[in-house]
């Protein structure tokens, strides 16, 4: 596909990103790598995340993948595996996904961003950080040198992330957190209350407003013939 | 009817500590689940009793051990669920699965035990019981046999429930600022579900569903077998469909919920076989409880990666679930007073009357 048959950027899904995203499309210009013609945005809301599958599946038949780039902005539900499933469907489809950057962040030159990201108002990408596919940096988020962020991960408005800190897939950190540097969230970790977090977390752990405790997933990943 | 409990048995710490000797310390009480015992040297802690305890794999046996290293007392295992070999941090000290020191670093320059010395060195071992996926531990030295606080058709019905068990479950404890009784009668009484749970739980029931049965007034509960305090239930309910349920093998016929009461603090539900929960009231304090949540799915016929959101989503609402209970309990554990009227009981509460009359003969206040 050349970049001169990039005609339509779809925006599906629905929540704070789906909102700031399509509020902020009028202001984002050069990042689509549309050979300088900006393409149209198309919003398509998503009523509910409960069928995301076949919601979306059936959106995509209705777009042409030669022509159309998606973006699946979808809030951290379901620890974002919501919003991996509507960019799969379009991975699956043919479609090419495209990460947004808001005007008013700051990224640093050689920091790398994988696809179908939102970076939001105000973040700050460090110099050498990585971010993966997939992933959330809400606004106002501080993102130190170093850090790495993998696929599926939620970063919340105004949370940062200290110099070489590690954040496994399918993460959540919620808003106004602030992770210390070298601290590492294994994968599927939840951090929703404000605060400070110096030390390491193994996979499967929650930190959230809801429990005084924390709560913990144990036990291994069944092994399954299917 | 009046409660033969008076507001004493729940405020009173003397009372609290019969308890602990006199139930607690005597009965088969729920420690874990055996899903995540399965690996060689996974372990889990808990206090029973006031006694800590080690529930640990040993070569593929599970041992219960008091969890404190013979040579200062140091906790052998620290964290609620783990792997890790039974050793002692402190100082290096090892155990075998008998619980005899196995090897002690410097031993002959360092501590120079006497043959005897040495021989009498081991961890304090209590009886395990594991009833399918469930491990109860009794912490007395001569326990009392399984079956006389638990049928065998219930314990048939455990067995049967617990293997549709997920290898993964999700935990944590709540705490809770009244007496454990409270929370155990509470689960056994249906009749307020209306009332307390409008938005998160009574939605599910059909009409009908949830009310309980009353009973004859003259129904007599002395001398209430021990063992007729644990028992399961079940009541249609509205359970709603997710994709992940295809890939599962569910226990029971769907739309159901299931509800296994085990004395003396375990509540166990499944949401249409596919959720099972186990709330257990762990007693703290007269006035302070933990409600230990664990929670899984039934297990997976193929890979579910998805399953961490899962657990994470349905902890959260049975949690809420929990949370209106609590605040009301709360409230009422702290309007308690010594001079305070006992319950009055109606023709439908004769559950919580026999499990006060196997109490009050527990703890021998009654014959």
């Amino acid at each position: 596909m050349s970049a001169a048959q990039y005609t339509t950027l779809a925006l599906i899904g629905c929540g704070s990103i789906f909102d700031a995203a399509s509020v902020t499309w009028p202001r984002i210009g050069s990042n689509t790598d549309d050979g300088g013609v900006k393409p149209v945005l198309q919003l398509l809301r998503l009523a509910t995340t409960d069928n995301i599958t076949a919601d979306v599946t059936a959106i995509l038949a209705e777009l042409d993948p030669s022509k159309t780039r998606v973006v699946a902005a979808i809030d951290f539900n379901a620890l974002n595996y919501a919003r991996l499933d509507a960019y799969a469907c379009a991975r699956l489809r043919g479609f090419k996904c495209t990460t947004l950057i808001h005007p008013d962040s700051m990224v640093e030159s050689d920091s790398q961003i994988g696809e179908n990201c939102w970076i939001g108002a105000g973040a700050i990408i460090g110099a050498g950080t990585r971010i993966g596919n997939n992933t959330i940096i809400g606004a106002g988020a501080r993102i130190d040198g170093g850090v790495q962020v993998g696929n599926n991960v939620w970063i919340g408005p105004g949370a940062a992330l200290g110099h070489n800190a590690r954040i496994g897939t399918h993460c959540v950190v919620g808003a106004d957190v602030k992770i210390a540097a070298g601290v590492v969230l294994g994968r599927h970790c939840v951090i929703e209350l404000p605060g400070s977090y110096a030390e390491s977390l193994p996979d499967g752990s929650f930190i959230d407003p809801l429990f005084d405790f924390p709560v913990r997933i144990f036990g291994k990943a069944a092994r399954t013939t299917g | 009817m009046q409660s033969e409990l008076k507001a004493q048995h729940y405020i009173d710490p003397a009372i609290f500590e019969q308890e602990q000797r006199k139930i607690f310390g005597k009965l088969w009480i729920f420690a874990g689940l055996r899903t995540l015992l399965a690996e060689p040297d996974t372990f889990l802690t808990r206090t029973i009793a006031g006694i800590p305890l080690v529930i640990q794999n040993m070569d593929g046996t599970l041992k219960a051990f008091e969890n404190q290293c013979a040579h200062r007392q140091m906790p052998l295992q620290l964290e609620e669920y783990g792997q890790r070999r039974l050793a002692c941090r402190y100082h290096g000290w090892t155990y075998d699965g008998h619980g005899n020191v196995k090897k002690i670093p410097d031993e002959q320059t360092l501590y120079r035990f006497t043959k005897d010395e040495r021989t009498a060195l081991c961890l304090r071992e209590f009886a395990i019981e594991v009833i399918g996926n469930l491990v109860f531990v009794n912490v007395d030295q001569n326990p009392i046999p399984i079956e006389q606080q638990f049928t065998e058709e219930f314990r048939k019905q455990l067995v049967d429930v617990s293997s549709y068990f997920s290898s993964q479950a999700i935990h944590t404890r709540i705490p809770a600022r009244y007496n454990w009784k409270l929370n155990f009668e509470n689960v056994l009484d249906s009749n307020h579900i209306a009332y307390v749970h409008p938005r998160t739980f009574q939605p599910f029931l059909p009409t009908a569903a949830g009310k309980p049965e009353a009973t004859a007034p003259d129904t007599v509960v002395d001398d209430t077998p021990l063992s007729s305090l644990s028992f399961a239930t079940a009541m249609p309910m509205n359970v709603r469909p997710w994709p992940w349920h295809a890939l599962v093998d569910h226990f029971g016929p769907g739309d159901t919920f299931h509800d296994f009461f085990i004395y003396p603090n375990v509540n166990f539900i499944t949401v249409g076989g596919l959720v099972f929960l186990i709330q257990q009231f762990d007693p703290i304090a007269a006035d302070h409880t933990e409600v230990r949540m664990t929670l899984s799915t039934a297990r997976e016929k193929q890979h579910i990666t998805a399953l961490p959101a899962i657990l994470w989503g349905h902890l959260k609402g049975e949690t809420r679930v929990l949370n209106e209970d609590k605040v009301l309990l709360e409230a009422l554990q702290a309007r308690l007073h010594a001079g305070g009227q006992p319950a009055q009981h109606g023709v439908y509460e004769t559950s919580l009357r026999k499990v006060a009359n196997v109490y009050l003969r527990l703890i021998g206040e009654q014959a």
